[in-house]
């Protein structure tokens, strides 16, 4: 299979001075990804029916998808907000209507269109969440069960993988050149 | 891999009586008595104690003492899995000595799971990683001792009483039973063990044999009692809508029945439970069956007589499209564990409670299945230019596999997805390990060893009837 070295830079996206995204992500239609994330090769994030805005400080890991898609019967473009210092764990997706701060999206979890996340949430590995609700915060869903819980303890900060991976990344992948707005 | 294999498909009986029959993954063999025998028919005696994230083992004894709890492994008391302890350092405040700020490791607990740690319920960071956390104590336990002591006082007090009143009536056991009774736990005598358990018997011998002076003379208060007017009104608090996320789950309370949290803020965390290695027992012939390794990290066994290593297996090797009455030919695989080479014969099936409902034509003659062979996979298999087999009989043959023909007619009466069941029984030799035993002593070898023949009825299900569109 013949793969294109360099894939067309997406002229919607805009990507923040030292924001690091891969070349080899997948970024459709009216993106801003703010300063100090991380987009590793193989995301994607799709702004089908609206743009998306990311903050500052996410770390968006492999064949992660998040989908901006009206629910059926909607017509019009939604803003999707998400938040800073999020981290969307491999094979994570998010479909919802926004995401708030440090928020940890663990591994194969998907929230669904219906589920609004606020801050330092954590959905475990696998877990799939689409109630109609806002999750509050501090909000842990984990386990076969969906065991719920409110944690009490801070969730660790992500900065010493952010660092470790702006420094590892451009020796591996192509970057998407940074073009902030004038 | 059991549903891969498919083992459930060929039950073997192994109680003659009853019936009963189990696939023979699932079976033992007592190479004394020479019968196939299940977990039901054997004896379980505990073995030894482990738990398996410290990997440190305890005899039966020192585990019941201990409440059979690991002493350096926890669980998390929000989703019940392990919890690792962490370290972290803290930089505490400058002492008046020291200018700099002192640099100390602290340790808390926290589970990987659900992310709950020793920090979110306010428990202290301790200095030391092991030994250092506390479980919680069951509030009830002192009254619960105190009763214990009391009730072993009032039973002794009874017996002696009892003994005192009515003449001591001669039963009919010699003296050296009554001796034997008085002085030794029936735990000397191999595979016989007393009803009650080696905790409860210890306590009663040793009541036996205390004199009735050194009786402590032991009295409890009662418990209180309150009238009806002293007791508290209902809390109207109680009416307020309950917040789920700060009570505990049902799992979460019940996970430690002795003290049970209520509230999410006071969960605190628990010991691990030890798990339990257990030796299975002929209930005829005391041998033993299955006697494990004592060290934790080993998973292999001292004595390992399961069925798969002495008796032949069956299974069925290709399947074909079954319809109500019409006849349909299987083939079946018999695989040799032994070291022997064997023949096998079938023979049909006699009356039984299992529900046949097909008939089944076996081979009429023996068929030899060779030995098994550890190094028949590094040797080259060349083609047997002996190939003295029926080809009509005999399907296949790869060292001590042998692939065989059956033809199956489903009874008529059959509807479409019935699970067809057909009965055999078939015979077989099953050399004893004597002659080993008796070269590794350095005495003669047998010419020819002594083959014991063994019948077992086999009911293999052969799968479901077709619909006849398909």
């Amino acid at each position: 299979m013949l793969s294109q070295r360099k894939q067309k830079t997406n002229p919607n996206a805009i990507v923040a001075a030292d924001a690091l995204v891969c070349e080899e992500a997948t970024l459709e239609g009216s993106i801003t990804i703010g300063a100090n994330c991380v987009v590793h090769p193989k995301a994607g994030i799709f702004a089908k029916d609206g743009p998306i805005v990311i903050g500052q400080g996410n770390i968006i890991e492999e064949q992660t998808r998040i989908i901006n898609r009206n629910p059926p019967g909607v017509t019009g473009s939604s803003q999707l907000i998400i938040g800073n210092c999020n981290t969307f764990e491999v094979g994570s997706e998010f479909e919802g209507k926004s995401l708030g701060n440090n928020n940890v999206l663990e591994a194969k979890a998907r929230v669904g269109p219906n589920t609004t996340l606020s801050n330092s949430c954590v959905i475990g590995a696998g877990c799939h969440v689409n109630t109609e609700e806002i999750l509050p915060e501090n909000t842990i869903i984990c386990g076969d069960n969906y065991l719920r819980r409110i944690n009490n303890d801070k969730l660790p900060s992500q900065t010493p993988q952010l660092d470790f991976l702006k420094k590892i990344l451009p020796n591996y992948h192509f970057l998407v050149k940074p073009n902030k707005p004038t | 891999m059991a549903s891969l294999l498919q083992v459930d498909r060929v039950q073997y009986v192994f109680d003659v009586d009853t019936q009963d029959s189990q696939s023979l993954s699932r079976l033992y063999f007592c190479i004394y008595c020479l019968g196939l025998r299940s977990s039901h028919n054997l004896l379980h005696e505990d073995d030894s104690h482990f738990c398996p994230q410290a990997l440190d083992s305890l005899a039966s004894a020192e585990a019941v003492s201990r409440k059979n709890k690991c002493s350096n492994s926890w669980r998390c008391p929000a989703c019940l899995h392990t919890l690792s302890t962490r370290a972290t350092s803290t930089i505490s405040p400058p002492t008046t000595d020291s200018n700099k700020p002192t640099v100390k490791t602290v340790y808390y607990q926290s589970c990987t799971f659900c992310r709950w740690s020793t920090r979110s319920v306010g428990i202290d960071d301790k200095e030391v990683a092991n030994d250092a956390w506390m479980e919680k104590e069951n509030p009830s336990l002192p009254r619960i001792n105190k009763l214990l002591e009391y009730y072993k006082y009032l039973e002794h007090k009874e017996k002696v009483e009892q003994a005192r009143k009515s003449p001591i009536k001669k039963e009919l056991m010699s003296v050296t039973m009554q001796l034997k009774q008085k002085y030794t736990s029936s735990k000397h005598s191999p595979g016989k063990k007393s009803m009650f358990g080696d905790s409860l018997s210890g306590a009663l011998s040793s009541l036996r044999l205390k004199d009735v002076s050194s009786l402590k003379d032991v009295s409890i208060d009662a418990s209180s009692t309150l009238a009806l007017d002293d007791v508290e009104k209902l809390n109207t608090d109680v009416y307020k809508p309950v917040q789920f996320t700060a009570m505990t789950s049902t799992a979460q309370r019940l996970d430690q029945p002795g003290n049970q949290i209520i509230e999410c803020s006071d969960l605190a965390p628990r010991r691990s439970q030890m798990f339990m290695k257990q030796s299975l027992r002929c209930k005829i012939c005391d041998h033993n069956i299955i006697k494990p390794e004592y060290s934790p990290t080993s998973i292999k066994f001292k004595i390992h007589l399961i069925a798969l290593n002495h008796i032949p297996d069956i299974r069925i090797s290709k399947p074909s499209t079954l319809r109500a009455g019409e006849r349909c030919q299987f083939v079946l695989s018999i695989t040799n564990p032994t070291e022997h080479v064997i023949h096998a014969t079938f023979l049909p099936m006699e009356e039984t409670k299992h529900e046949i409902n097909a008939k089944i034509e076996l081979p009429t003659c023996d068929i030899v299945v060779g030995k098994f062979d550890d190094a028949a996979e590094f040797v080259d298999q060349l083609t047997s230019t002996n190939n003295t087999d029926d080809a009509s009989i005999i399907a296949f043959r790869r060292g001590n596999k042998v692939g065989f023909y059956v033809h199956c007619t489903p009874d008529p009466a059959l509807s479409p997805g019935d699970n067809v069941w057909v009965g055999m029984r078939f015979k077989h030799e099953h050399y004893g390990s004597a002659p080993l035993a008796l070269l590794l002593k350095g005495g003669e070898v047998e010419k020819e060893p002594e083959p014991n023949w063994l019948t077992h009825s086999v009911f293999i299900n052969l799968g479901k009837i077709q619909s006849s569109l398909e």
